[in-house]
């Protein structure tokens, strides 16, 4: 048994500690890990994020232009090179015995897959995950193309690294819609809006 | 207030973009008109008009790709004019939900 004047004395000691946790934690200011960081504090750190998400947008829209229905000439023409220059003997099987046969739906795939990235990274929408998106379809750009004539591997690497670089600083909150609609997003819950938080 | 002015950069973008040259022919009304749509929406702050500009944007994209499949001209443009518009569109059908919470409350009397 815990006599009773410890006891009271024991709940007291435990309402001051908890009085002062709860003073400190309005008094003292928790220092943001972001607040040191370039993008935190610098304008045109973020104008040249939001630059290359701008120009990463413009590639995508600019290559959505040769990719023509219903036969997408162009596109097959490029995809071939993937069997007869093969980078990775698996990806060239696939792209013989799986995209060729079926290759007015690839068409499509991609130019519905590159036309929404055009159009999601130049407004700055869902901007993280179509950054991934990005990523992937470059590494298969690559993956077919990489050794064909005339092609240098660097522009492929490079394309995959704006990418990456545009997932890594969320670069659609800096003068995007994600910076806009984010704190909505936030206030109104519920799973599309959920979805879309961590999209962005 | 930040998705008026949203909404605002994309109606001046649809109309800028008529200087680019994967916005020509009939697809330079379809940018001013529906870029006007956006820019009534802004200053009404409806976002009615707002997902209606956006969702004509995306029927206007689906129009130049399903026109290039079919071998007609419905709306001139290729690949990169549906783009820019699937960007507009979706910008548009997602702010308009914060447009309408951003519109000034009536005043009753």
């Amino acid at each position: 048994m815990v006599p009773y004047a410890f006891r009271n004395r024991l709940f007291s000691a435990a309402a001051a500690g908890m009085e002062y946790t709860r003073r400190m934690s309005v008094t003292t200011p928790v220092q943001p890990r972001s607040a040191g960081s370039p993008l935190a504090t610098s304008r045109s750190s973020r104008i040249l994020v939001a630059g290359v998400r701008v120009a990463a947008g413009l590639l995508w829209i600019q290559n959505a232009g040769w990719k023509t229905p219903p036969r997408f000439d162009a596109l097959h023409g490029w995809t071939l090179n993937g069997v007869d220059h093969p980078v990775l003997a698996p990806w060239a099987w696939f792209i013989r015995h799986v995209v060729l046969p079926n290759f007015t739906a690839f068409g499509w795939l991609t130019l519905a897959v590159e036309a929404s990235l055009g159009g999601f990274l130049l407004v700055g929408l869902a901007t993280r995950f179509w950054a991934l998106v990005g990523i992937a379809q470059t590494t298969a750009i690559g993956r077919t193309v990489l050794h064909a004539p005339h092609e240098w591997a660097w522009s492929y690497i490079l394309m995959g690294l704006a990418h990456v670089a545009i997932f890594a600083t969320a670069a659609g909150r800096w003068y995007g819609l994600d910076g806009v609609l984010r704190p909505s997003w936030r206030q109104v819950g519920g799973p599309v809006p959920r979805l879309l938080l961590r999209a962005s | 207030m930040k998705s008026v002015g949203a909404v605002w950069v994309l109606a001046v973008g649809s109309l800028a973009s008529t200087a680019f040259r994967e916005v020509r022919g009939s697809a330079i009304v379809v940018a001013l008109g529906l870029g006007v749509l956006a820019g009534v929406a802004a200053l009404l702050r409806s976002g009615i008009l707002g997902a209606l500009a956006g969702a004509g944007y995306l029927a206007a994209a689906v129009v130049i790709v399903a026109g290039q499949a079919a071998g007609h001209t419905w709306l001139h443009g290729d690949g990169s004019t549906a783009s820019i518009w699937i960007g507009l569109g979706a910008g548009l059908v997602a702010l308009a939900p914060a447009l309408r919470k951003d519109a000034p409350q009536q005043r009753s009397t």
